[in-house]
């Protein structure tokens, strides 16, 4: 009951008064390439407003994530060499990570690198899964994985002394993010990141996934969820997140891959599946330096 | 079908193809030849692997590959050298792939303590407890307690309380109690230094005098911790 309680509490604040609204560039961006008629130039004029975003844009076109063959020097020839739908991707990275800077971190233990490396690399792996499960095309696996914990910068945000109880609690008491939080909140990053989302109108599946990565029976839209879950375990196991959320585990064990076996009705080789994923590592750390790393401009 | 080639002109071929490391080639030598690569061809694989100016996970990977397979293991001092540069690398990640997949005894560890223990401190500093504990658990060697402890004292100093928690529970070494009371000294001076200047200073101190009693579990002494006030709706 008291637990019930705090979490109308928490929801009521979040969603009357602070809920961030999504960044202009990517919602301005979004509603151009919507369109399947529209110019590379219109495209690239809409970007070039914003100088350290085209910077950013040629830095990660040119990392090994995103198979680096040749240098990239314009803006034209990464719209061509990304395609649309990447460079929705990475705007909406670019576009989160300036969002939530972290400037005034109440919280010495907080490393907002360490965040986003999980959230880029869940993204990244989700897509990754998608390519070599050889899935249907779907846009959704990468942004739910990128913001699947999207709901933990706004517990971070406005509750910080909140965050630092629920992360001694996880370590000293053994337990996962969601129930420490559930513990002292009331409610999980997932339900909080789930409203996020719908408050920013992303797909259905994209809001499944980002509520119920964590307990994926309950979900509506599987084949992502499963996804999403898959490769957040495996970004927690490769160390690509706050250390207090690094585990443990047989990833083999997750649910996540009976679900993704149902959902797809394919047969899934889990050591390769893993393989794969493992040979990723480097180049995911490497784009989430340069997504990092300052701009001049 | 069985490779007919056989001694002489049969290592020699395999010398040829392991120093150049063309390791799918070898892996169907092997299989299909009735006689395996000498442990000296093999063992001088591995010399020139190490001695070669690659990257240092380059070298780690041949080793490895060879490893697998030879089947032969490489001398002590060629493993001695490859755990030291897997120590030195961001996470225990490649040692525990080198550990697996070279498969040596541990005990190698207590013969290269200084690295590892250079390790420790590294990971101390950077709050990689997962890692300290993970490298326990890898080497059996246990990081000097004048490690921990200066990682504690680092921690309380920058307010690092969850890396403090962090480091308690995966090592299972307690704060030295004289610190932890040196500390408690300090944030309760700064507390008082701030009570009746800066509301925002002393609540913080008081905040660390309480988080600190949370987590070490150690009572202060000679100081009166003010009573908690009830906490706002939300924290900003």
């Amino acid at each position: 009951m008291a637990k019930d309680k705090d979490k109308d509490k928490v929801l009521d604040y979040l969603l009357k008064k602070q809920l961030p609204t999504l960044p202009t560039i990517f919602t301005e961006f979004s509603k151009l390439v919507s369109n399947p008629f529209v110019s590379n130039k219109k495209v690239s004029d809409l970007i070039m407003k914003d100088q350290a975003m085209v910077v950013k844009i040629l830095r990660l076109c040119n990392s090994a994530m995103y198979g680096k063959r040749q240098e990239i020097k314009n803006l034209t020839n990464a719209i061509t060499y990304l395609g649309l739908e990447t460079l929705k991707n990475i705007i909406l990275q670019i576009a989160l990570v300036r969002m939530f800077r972290f400037e005034h971190n109440k919280i010495p233990d907080f490393n907002p690198a360490a965040f986003w490396q999980h959230s880029i690399s869940t993204a990244y792996f989700s897509n990754i899964m998608e390519k070599t499960l050889k899935l249907r095309h779907n846009e959704n696996f990468y942004i739910g994985g990128l913001l699947h914990d999207i709901g933990k910068v706004l517990v971070y945000q406005f509750y910080p002394g909140k965050f630092e109880e629920i992360v001694l609690m996880q370590i000293e008491d053994e337990v996962h993010d969601y129930q420490a939080e559930t513990e002292i909140l009331g409610v999980d990053h997932a339900e909080i990141g789930g409203i996020l989302a719908e408050k920013w109108n992303f797909d259905k599946e994209i809001i499944d996934a980002i509520q119920y990565h964590h307990s994926l029976l309950k979900s509506r839209s599987s084949l992502v969820t499963a996804v999403v879950n898959i490769s957040n375990l495996f970004s927690k196991k490769a160390g690509l997140c706050f250390p207090w959320d690094e585990k443990s585990f047989d990833i083999k064990t997750s649910g996540g891959w009976q679900m993704l076996m149902e959902e797809s009705k394919m047969h899934i080789d889990v050591d390769h599946t893993i393989l794969v994923l493992t040979e990723e590592n480097e180049a995911v750390k490497e784009a989430v330096k340069e997504l990092l790393a300052p701009v001049k401009t | 079908m069985t490779n007919q080639a056989s001694g002489p002109a049969l290592q020699q071929k395999y010398k040829e193809i392991i120093n150049e490391k063309r390791f799918t080639e070898l892996a169907k030598l092997v299989e299909s030849s009735k006689e395996k690569p000498a442990d000296y061809i093999v063992r001088m694989g591995y010399k020139n692997y190490m001695e070669e100016p690659q990257g240092k996970k380059v070298k780690l990977f041949y080793i490895m590959k060879l490893k697998e397979i030879a089947g032969i293991n490489p001398e002590k001092n060629i493993i001695k050298e490859a755990c030291e540069i897997s120590l030195n690398m961001d996470s225990p990640e490649i040692l525990e792939a080198l550990i697996k997949r070279v498969g040596f005894d541990k005990s190698i560890f207590k013969e290269i303590q200084p690295a590892v223990q250079k390790t420790y401190t590294d990971y101390v500093a950077d709050g990689k407890f997962v890692d300290v504990s993970k490298l326990i658990e890898l080497t059996d060697v246990i990081p000097s307690e004048d490690i921990i402890q200066k990682g504690y004292e680092g921690y309380l100093e920058e307010a690092k309380f969850i890396s403090f928690a962090g480091l308690k529970k995966r090592t299972n070494i307690p704060p030295d109690p004289d610190m932890v009371q040196s500390m408690y000294r300090k944030y309760h001076f700064n507390y008082l230094k701030y009570k009746n200047l800066s509301t925002e200073q002393s609540t913080e101190w008081l905040e660390r005098l309480k988080k600190l009693m949370r987590i070490s579990k150690i009572e202060p002494q000679g100081i009166t911790i003010e009573e908690e006030e009830p906490l706002p709706e939300h924290d900003n």
